[in-house]
């Protein structure tokens, strides 16, 4: 018999670690909202607060701001997903970022739209009967759209205007899942390509030509003695190659690593409606390169329809 | 013992010699670099920049550029309008990403560069004349504390 309950919580887990860390430069790909058990849709809100404390440089290590400079972004994250067929789902993304910047005297802030990801979903390796060692499969296909603004097309002080990547992107990926008693188990692998654009200007034409990108997860959680609570803990490693440019500029930029790490308290309300709480820290694992460095704290509500 | 203070003294002679050369070289080079800060081949021009505000990583920062004829002028005149378009750009060092300012000629040879927006740490400014397919830039380094 398979733990639906446990299910629902480990999937929970994946939709936050994958919400954007660093809007700004590094970031991860975007993660579709899973449809796990017998439903037909669900409806994911995120609300997430996080706070810059450093960056990791280019050469690696760790270099932490000022007291003086404050920049924290707030995430709403609403995540729709509905089965097509039996084995097949689509779901969409949609983040609203509000990010700010204060360094002594001065601040900056902005809010608007992330960039939308749009999802499709299959369910490969189903379990539909009790297996020891077979996991269950869940396979993905998502578009990024770059609907918000990139580093390149900032206005504000601080590029807190910055939301996005700026790209078309690509990613492909899969997610397996393990239970075991009390025990759940989750390995995520991702691939992702973003494609080329062109800025241009009196100066003439600036061609971005950005990199392949990949990212994993690594998680367990447990639900003592068959609960409605679940606590878990993830990591999550994520590469970005450098951005090259041509034309106006030629050169290459750097790439980026980030390793996320992060540990979650579930409830299930009922059989509909569950919450979670994470806390997700990019410094707890110091070999993160070219990424600003964020703690964030964020709170999911999660709704169902049956079948 | 003559011979070795005779040596002594050859020796010091060729180390004060050769020493004063070279710091003859580097001023040489220095006041090169100061009456030509950034040289542009393609119209034998020279240009300086003069920051109005900033730079800074926390208000948006402005600079002039000017430019002149390379051995007939100087920052402060006669100043000529380049041939070619004249354009400027951004580009952190560490990661290179890049921004366009605004740029607009305020008078003969000399342009406003505004709307800079930079971030803490190390920045090129770039000046680019083009003409055509023919593109010349030169930068200048800025490095804003964080």
């Amino acid at each position: 018999m398979i733990n639906r309950k446990l299910l629902f919580f480990a999937l929970l887990f994946h939709l936050q670690n994958f919400s954007p860390a660093a809007p700004c430069c590094g970031g991860t790909a975007n993660i579709p909202s899973l449809i796990s058990g017998d439903d037909s849709s669900q409806f994911t809100a995120t609300f997430s607060s996080g706070r810059t404390v450093a960056e990791a440089p280019v050469d690696g290590g760790v270099k932490y701001r000022k007291d003086n400079d404050r920049e924290s972004s707030q995430t709403l994250r609403l995540d729709g997903a509905m089965l097509l067929s039996d084995r097949t789902q689509a779901s969409i993304s949609l983040p609203f970022i509000r990010k700010s910047r204060s360094r002594g005297n001065t601040s900056s802030d902005s809010m608007g739209l992330g960039d939308v990801g749009l999802n499709l979903g299959y369910e490969a390796l189903p379990e539909w009967s009790y297996n020891s060692w077979q996991p269950r499969a869940l396979c993905f296909v998502s578009a990024t759209l770059p609907t918000g603004r990139s580093l390149y097309d900032a206005k504000e002080l601080y590029n807190v205007d910055s939301r996005g990547r700026g790209f078309w992107t690509l990613s492909s990926g899969v997610l397996f899942l393990k239970m075991l008693g009390n025990w759940d188990f989750s390995l995520l692998l991702e691939g992702h390509r973003s494609f080329s654009r062109e800025i241009e200007n009196d100066l003439g034409i600036l061609k971005l030509i950005p990199g392949w990108g990949g990212s994993g997860l690594l998680a367990l959680g447990v639900s003592p003695g068959a609960g409605d609570l679940r606590l878990g803990l993830s990591l999550s490693p994520s590469f970005e190659q450098a951005t090259q440019t041509e034309g106006v500029f030629s050169g290459k930029g750097e790439s980026t690593k980030l390793w996320t790490a992060a540990a979650q308290i579930s409830y299930l309300v009922d059989r509909a409606h569950s919450l979670s709480l994470v806390y997700s820290d990019q410094l707890a694992i110091q070999v993160s390169k070219n990424v600003p460095l964020n703690r964030t704290l964020a709170l999911l509500f999660q709704t169902r329809w049956e079948r | 013992m003559k011979v070795s203070v005779s040596f002594n003294i050859v020796l010091a002679a060729f180390f004060w010699v050769s020493g004063c050369g070279q710091k003859g070289e580097e001023l040489g080079l220095k006041a090169e670099t100061r009456s030509c800060p950034l040289y542009f081949p393609s119209e034998n021009l020279c240009a300086e920049i003069s920051w109005l505000k900033g730079p800074s990583a926390d208000s948006p920062s402005q600079f002039a550029v000017f430019f002149w004829n390379k051995g007939t002028g100087s920052a402060t005149g006669p100043l000529i309008d380049p041939i070619s378009q004249v354009g400027a750009f951004l580009r952190m060092s560490c990661c290179g990403s890049i921004s366009f300012p605004k740029i607009e000629k305020t008078s003969m040879g000399t342009y406003s560069v505004s709307e800079i927006r930079f971030t803490p740490g190390n920045w090129e400014v770039y000046i680019q004349l083009k003409n055509g397919e023919q593109v010349d830039k030169q930068f200048v380094k800025v490095q804003l504390d964080d």
